[in-house]
């Protein structure tokens, strides 16, 4: 086969074509309009939206809807099945492919944002500046942070597709050709963040508040499109799920007898559809002022605080969305690991969703020092707090589920582990911060670094690598390295506590956040030296992860089926599940989480699924 | 396929929603112009109480709890 | 290998409608977001030179539209092509015919309240504008079941296209309920 029959070959010819066709368009526009020709936020921006639409014109993303517009019928599946890495690299509408390629896309996006921090940390290591302009540090330490969210945003939907139509008994997701343009919208917005740096960079941090971020270079406006692809996606994946969580469960599947990691997905699902909107919006906005001089956050004529409460009502439910997956996946692990069933089923389920209901109402926690009116602050202090109830009952569930069970330490449940404790760490450091006079100390400095980098890798990287310990086997059919994740596993661990907990002492300290120099006379630097050696530590257990991934992929042990004899209906199928997942649907007969006693079932397979477990 | 009478009543059924509608957009009207100050409440109230009748007539949002009709 | 049956039962139009509803409620939250902007950069002040008339004569043209899109839906259920024809062609008439009112509209706010230079310019063309985008796309939609080869699959008895092309055009519909009092009448 040639390289150019690959669906991201053609997207991307396609999409130059595209984006140098609208460039030639709006500037000759321009100036029949009498305007000077070249424009450089204007035509990149319309370059952008009109290249992004060809790109997925060139993928092939429009065929199935360009057919049901001529009338012509089309098989819900028409690609054809192609088991080799073809596939990866086209438009494919197999849940499991797209969740592979979430997941490979997240780990690139990891690499990338991981190591623009690193040179940014080896500037902070000293104080003075050693080789890095501060512009130069701001760009970097911004396209880190969004890059990384972007990553994590990538990572859930990419565990949620792989395991969520297994995990409820269905073939597929509901809709998997939006599932594919979903994933398929990610590359571009990938391309645009590594364009920001190039273009200028932006100096404004992850938050991108205006005014800076109205004036800032031309890279605000690629982070800017390429946030608001990604929060397409985002939308459009929740749709998805939802409808698939609510429409094509397998017959007995009651609510209660969905496994955490679907309630998880039900909470995460509804914040994306609702709040990205917010940010999505507020982000046009700073675009509109950019381009066309609309004066939404003008001092004089508009509200410059208008951006901050949209930005925070989704980012502050953002953070549910980046972790609640994760805190799912330490659901599924636990108990299969301590071969008990998960403590307190129901109160776990639904805190998932007063997680999600509660962190709707916290967001002005982030503007007390902002200059917000004076009487929402006491309120967001009280509802900040209340947050810490359902998530409470969470740790104290995964502790009761530990507790007298035989506790298997494979990696996955080491990870699951410290996950618990990380997150704790996150959880616990955040409650002072939601206390105004403690948050007036506090804002703007690394204790708040320390803090949402803990609830983060808690939240979401340490669950993120039990997740994909957990499932390789059934991915690929091949067992992971044990000593090799183990490994990992202990330096990732030490790596996080050597990086993040000098930050809360730095930042109690007076070291600020977002700057690239601080005065040497305030005893600092010792600190960050620590923090830089933790930082490397971490990538160094990254890079043996990757090691451990790619010599598993090649040569590890073949997988049986169910290699930690797990009971949820992803495990009853043969590794790698078969192209529709089952033949027939599966009967759901009872808890997702009996282990411990011998005759506990959740799902009965039909009998041609059975014996293709048997099989493979 | 059903009947013909059912089409002819729920076509009829249109023009009652529309002409509903139709009052509920006047009375908004006259009380957005007559009342100079302090009308947001009312038309608050007008816009959601307008919006319902096309929800549940028109775009049928009852068929998310009940698939038939 | 012989392709097994197919034995999963799908709800497809169950399905369909909840992806459906859940994107318009998405979609919804955009709205909502520009009407609090609105209430948040502005308060309940209004300039005087809003053309109010011209208000009022654009929403009934929309809401007119929205009957008609009724008709056209219903009769495609019930398999009346003729009819569905006749009924979505009027509503694109009077689509376009809304959005016409919205071009006077937006020439006589440049000169009155300038988006560069006033909030409630800012905001009325932000609210407007994303509004006509969504009523441009619901015209597309609309001419897109229109089509020939849509017709062979409604007199099969499959109307979900037009079903969710005319949901879709309701909910603009839905969303001008709440602009217009925003906009042109909060005082």
């Amino acid at each position: 086969m040639s390289i150019v029959s690959l669906g991201i070959v053609r997207g991307l010819m396609s999409g130059a074509l595209g984006a140098g066709l609208a460039t030639g368009l709006t500037m000759l526009a321009r100036s029949a309009l009498g305007a000077p020709a070249w424009d450089a936020g204007q035509v990149t921006t319309i370059a952008v939206f009109v290249g992004v639409f060809f790109y997925l014109g060139g993928l092939g993303a429009f065929n199935y809807w360009l057919r049901w517009i001529a009338g012509r019928p089309d098989p819900e599946h028409a690609s054809p099945p192609r088991p080799h890495w073809a596939r990866y690299f086209s438009f494919d509408t197999n849940h499991k492919t797209i969740g592979v390629q979430y997941m490979v896309t997240s780990l690139l996006v990891i690499i990338i944002a991981g190591i623009l921090q690193l040179i940014d940390r080896l500037e902070t290591a000293q104080p003075g500046m050693q080789f890095l302009s501060t512009n130069t540090y701001n760009t970097l330490m911004s396209v880190h942070g969004i890059s990384m969210l972007a990553a994590v945003l990538i990572g859930i939907a990419g565990m949620m597709n792989y395991v969520l139509p297994l995990m409820v008994g269905a073939k597929d997701m509901a809709f998997p050709r939006l599932n594919a343009l979903s994933y398929w919208i990610v590359p571009p917005a990938v391309i645009l963040l590594l364009v920001s740096l190039p273009t200028g960079g932006f100096d404004t941090g992850w938050t991108g508040y205006p005014p800076l971020s109205v004036k800032a270079p031309l890279g605000m406006q690629f982070m800017i499109l390429a946030f608001y692809i990604v929060g397409w996606s985002s939308i459009l994946g929740g749709v998805n799920f939802l409808t698939t969580i609510f429409k094509m469960r397998a017959p007995g599947m009651s609510l209660f007898r969905m496994p955490i990691f679907v309630w998880a997905v039900v909470a995460t699902s509804v914040l994306q559809i609702i709040f990205t909107q917010f940010v999505g919006i507020a982000f046009l906005m700073v675009l509109l002022q950019r381009l066309l001089g609309l004066t939404y956050f003008d001092p004089n004529t508009g509200k410059v605080l208008l951006f901050q409460h949209l930005f925070w009502f989704y980012s502050h439910p953002a953070v549910y969305i980046f972790v609640l997956p994760g805190l799912g996946v330490i659901s599924e692990v636990l108990p299969v690991f301590s071969r008990k069933p998960l403590f307190g089923y129901k109160a776990v389920a639904i805190s998932s969703l007063g997680i999600a209901g509660g962190g709707a109402l916290v967001w002005g926690h982030h503007m007390f020092a902002a200059g917000v009116e004076s009487w929402l602050v006491v309120p967001f202090m009280f509802t900040t707090s209340l947050v810490a109830v359902p998530t409470g009952v969470k740790i104290f569930s995964w502790l009761a589920t530990m507790w007298m069970g035989k506790i298997w330490l494979q990696t996955p449940m080491l990870f699951a582990i410290s996950a618990i404790a990380v997150f704790l760490i996150g959880g616990i450091t955040g409650v002072p911060q939601g206390i105004v006079p403690v948050d007036l100390y506090l804002t703007d400095t690394y204790w708040i670094v320390g803090h949402f980098h803990a609830t983060l890798f808690g939240g979401f990287v340490f669950p993120a690598m039990a997740a994909i310990y957990f499932w390789f086997p059934k991915v690929t059919g091949r067992l992971m390295g044990e000593r090799l994740g183990k490994l990992h596993w202990g330096l990732m661990t030490a790596g996080f506590l050597t990086t993040y907990m000098p930050m809360f002492w730095l930042g109690l300290n007076g070291m600020r956040r977002r700057v690239a120099d601080y005065d040497p006379a305030m005893g600092l630097g010792p600190g960050n030296v620590v923090v830089t050696v933790g930082g490397f530590l971490i990538a160094l257990s990254m890079l043996l992860f990757f090691i451990n991934l790619t010599v598993s992929l090649r040569r590890g042990a073949p997988a049986p089926a169910n290699p930690w004899g797990a009971h949820t209906l992803e495990w009853q199928v043969s590794s790698p599940p078969p192209e529709e997942n089952f033949a027939a649907p599966p009967k759901v007969v009872g808890p997702p989480y009996g282990y411990g006693a011998p005759t506990a079932v959740h799902a009965v397979l039909s009998p041609e699924d059975d014996a293709g477990r048997k099989q493979g | 396929m059903a009947r013909k009478g059912d089409l002819q009543r729920k076509l009829r059924l249109g023009y009652v929603v529309f002409g509903v509608l139709m009052v509920i957009e006047i009375v908004e009207y006259v009380v957005g112009t007559g009342l100079r100050s302090g009308n947001w409440p009312y038309l608050g109230i007008l816009a959601i109480v307008g919006a319902w009748p096309i929800l549940r007539y028109f775009m049928h949002i009852q068929q998310l709890r009940k698939p038939k009709e | 290998m012989a392709i097994p049956q197919d034995r999963h039962v799908e709800d497809r139009p169950a399905i369909n409608r909840l992806g459906l509803w859940l994107f318009i409620l998405s979609d919804g939250f955009l709205f909502v977001v520009l009407l609090t902007t609105r209430f948040y950069m502005q308060g309940v002040q209004r300039p005087a030179e809003v053309n109010q008339p011209l208000g009022l004569a654009i929403s009934i043209v929309l809401l007119l539209s929205s009957l008609f899109a009724y008709r056209g839906e219903t009769a495609a259920a019930y398999g009346d092509v003729k009819r569905f024809r006749r009924n979505i062609l009027v509503t694109i008439g009077l689509g376009a015919l809304f959005l016409a009112g919205v071009v006077i509209e937006w020439a006589e706010g440049f000169h009155f309240f300038p988006p560069q230079s006033t909030a409630y310019g800012t905001v009325f063309f932000t609210l407007t504008g994303f509004h006509a985008f969504h009523v441009v796309t619901g015209l597309l939609a609309l001419v897109i079941i229109l089509l020939p080869g849509q017709q062979k699959r409604l007199q099969s008895g499959n109307h979900w296209g037009v079903e969710a092309m005319v949901k879709y055009w309701h909910f603009v519909d839905v969303a001008w309920v709440f602009i217009f009092p925003t906009l042109y009448l909060v005082s």
